[in-house]
């Protein structure tokens, strides 16, 4: 039974992991052009609101990770222009294949006069505050928006009196000598209504974003780097308790290297240190968008803790094992797979829970690739709403309700195992006495 | 040649350690041969050396005129001539004792499941223990499960049975049930090595009896001369040191 349900569950898996890298290639290969523009400013932040136009045509707006897909794209000549407000445009021309990635780097410019206006949180937390208006000389001149509360202003050189509101915050109002192509920062206090640590509605609002948007991509970054994770791990797992010695050897090497190394280091290797490798001696732009990059990165990870979850459990089968497999004719793989991996799966089944469980709270890390999963989806709505507790003890809430749970049943299927065995044991000593005395 | 396992000078190290030091036997089909010897002699080694789980440094090895030592054996092949069963049963404990009897047939000599099954319930019967088909070795005693391994071992048709101190983990009401069987198996015609601690068996059921000590063949003689004439000092120790 417990045989049966371990092969299902490896089988559902291993499907899983076939699936998705079959989706990830198809996308690859559908072909059916994609041209991907991706617009930053000089110190690489993404830039939001950016209009593209392709030959002359208007495109749409980069998203918040200053990014916009063209869809339909063909391969051929073409003109790719970004124009933002406050920056110079920028223009590729050249021949296009018909999937592509292009990057944009505008400049700055400081038209004459011009006057940046920084509006923070007079908290510690010195965070940006979007959406307030600004009032120079009375006259309304617009609202800071960008992901650092900016806004910039044409003004005269001289004395302004600029005045900042917002809701719930106390106006701010100041006397500036104003001197063009400076930037000024207003702080804004809490006004009429306190801040509270604990804001009820934006804790819910949290709740449901982050279980919407976040968890999805959470649990899909989990569960399939764990599929792929297990199939890399049982095949370095099985290399590291082999006796053929090169085997074992690029299995040790792989298990001990990447256990050596820290989770986020070769998360940006995988994005951007070998796809730079591969560029530059390919001679073409090559990328790994920071999706695939995760997943690539954390199953690559726990493939190797995996390995050595799946060794323990080979090791732990006793030798007699092999030697009774061996001993009638069997050959290694048929031992392997008959005798010695469903034992060693039963023996390492609460380790590969925790093992996903582990994963689970390692995917935060995509967080640095801004793929929104749960945790960086926290961090967003943290900014959007100048309240950077409430999101995150959201996320922290979700992640529990998720590895407790999971923890329980870790610990359940552990005890199941031993009751069981202690169990049939007793009833087998209960057994002995009866039996003997009718041979004897 | 009509001997089914010869021995030709084995010579075994593990190490700087010695362990046989030429040891040359024939056995003749049928025979049930048993090798007494203190532990640590090689007993178990010599075993362990006819069925290939421990390489023999030198020496030949040859199963019904077949050598069966060198580097161009099929050594699966050759193991499935050879039974063999162990100490501590060594029985797969995921596998009822039916599914344990018929997974070598069906898996290495590719029979199908129903002609397997049949085989394997044929042997189980034999054992005494066809009622217990479907039950998992933790649910066995000692003695039914070491039966079980037995039945094992014979569902490859094996032309040698090797026996490695089978009854020496049980307790010792248990001990019976398996020598009862191992006789029937000796009394089917069955050739045998035998390595034991259990002395009436070895004058009851064996042919011929070996003492080895350090490596080599003390005595080599029928049980009747060698438990009652022992032509060696070696041998008239070893029978001393039991008796007490």
């Amino acid at each position: 039974m417990n045989d049966r349900a371990s092969r299902l569950f490896i089988s559902i898996l291993l499907l899983l992991a076939i699936l998705n890298t079959s989706l990830v290639c198809t996308a690859y290969a559908r072909g059916g052009g994609t041209l991907s523009v991706t617009v930053r400013n000089e110190w690489m932040s993404h830039l939001e609101n950016s209009s593209v136009y392709l030959d002359g045509a208007y495109q749409g707006m980069t998203d918040r990770f200053g990014h916009l897909a063209i869809e339909n794209f063909s391969a051929g000549h073409h003109n790719v222009t970004v124009e933002r407000e406050g920056y110079a445009s920028s223009s590729i021309e050249k021949d296009f294949n018909s999937t592509e990635a292009i990057e944009f780097k505008l400049k700055a410019v400081k038209p004459e006069n011009s006057v940046t206006i920084v509006v923070l949180d007079d908290r510690a937390s010195r965070s940006a505050i979007l959406g307030a208006k600004v009032y120079v000389d009375d006259q309304f001149m617009g609202v800071t928006k960008g992901g650092d509360g900016s806004l910039t202003l044409q003004l005269e050189p001289g004395n302004h009196t600029i005045k900042v509101t917002k809701d719930q915050l106390h106006d701010n109002l100041s006397t500036i000598n104003v001197v063009p192509g400076s930037t000024y920062t207003i702080l804004m206090s809490g006004g009429g209504k306190k801040f509270n640590i604990l804001d009820a509605d934006l804790f819910i609002y949290s709740i449901w974003k982050e279980i919407t948007y976040g968890l999805v991509n959470t649990l899909k970054l989990s569960i399939i780097a764990y599929a792929l994770g297990l199939c890399i791990g049982l095949v370095m797992g099985i290399g590291r308790a082999s006796s053929n010695s090169i085997f074992r050897g690029i299995s040790s090497v792989y298990v001990e290297g990447i256990r050596g190394l820290p989770l986020l280091l070769q998360l940006l290797f995988v994005n951007f240190g070998f796809p730079f490798m591969i560029s530059d001696l390919m001679g073409q732009q090559f990328n790994i968008d920071a999706f695939t990059s995760c997943i690539i990165a954390l199953s690559v990870n726990s493939g190797a803790y995996m390995g050595e979850i799946f060794k323990a459990g080979i090791e732990a089968v006793s030798k007699g094992q092999t030697e009774a497999a061996r001993s009638l004719g069997m050959t290694h793989a048929q031992s392997m797979r008959y005798i010695i991996l469903p034992q060693a799966f039963k023996i390492v089944l609460p380790a590969l829970g925790n093992e996903f469980i582990a994963l689970i709270k390692d995917s935060s890390i995509a967080l640095v690739l801004a793929v929104t999963e749960l945790t960086m989806e926290a961090k967003l709505i943290g900014v959007e709403y100048y309240n950077t507790f409430t999101p995150l003890l959201a996320a922290g809430i979700i992640y529990l309700s998720i590895t407790i749970p999971l923890g329980r049943i870790v610990q359940y299927i552990e005890k199941k195992y031993n009751v069981q065995n202690t169990r049939t044991a007793a009833k087998a000593k209960k057994k002995v006495k009866p039996l003997t005395e009718e041979f004897i | 040649m009509n001997s089914m396992v010869s021995i030709k000078d084995l010579h075994k190290r593990f190490g700087d350690l010695e362990v046989l030091k030429g040891i040359s036997l024939d056995i003749k089909k049928g025979e049930v041969v048993v090798i007494l010897g203190p532990s640590g002699s090689g007993k178990s080694t010599i075993l362990r050396c006819i069925n290939r789980l421990e390489e023999p440094t030198s020496g030949r090895i040859f199963i019904d005129g077949e050598e069966i030592t060198g580097s161009k054996v099929d050594i699966n092949k050759m193991r499935q001539r050879v039974g063999m069963v162990f100490q501590q049963f060594n029985l797969f404990p995921h596998m009822t004792a039916l599914q344990n009897v018929t997974l070598a047939p069906m898996k290495v000599q590719k029979k199908p499941k129903q002609e397997a099954e049949k085989i394997g319930l044929e042997l189980l019967k034999k054992v005494g223990l066809l009622e217990k088909a479907n039950s998992y070795p933790m649910q066995l005693s000692g003695g039914q499960q070491q039966r079980v391994a037995i039945a094992r071992a014979l569902a490859m048709r094996p032309d040698v049975m090797l026996f490695d101190e089978v009854t020496s983990a049980l307790d010792p009401e248990l001990v019976k049930e398996v020598l009862d069987v191992m006789k029937n198996l000796a009394m089917d015609g069955m050739t045998m090595i035998v390595v034991t601690h259990e002395m009436n068996f070895a004058k009851e059921v064996g042919d011929r009896i070996i003492l080895i000590d350090g490596g080599v063949i003390v005595e080599e003689n029928t049980p009747d001369q060698f438990f009652t004439n022992p032509q060696h000092e070696r041998t008239k120790r070893f029978l001393n040191m039991i008796k007490n």
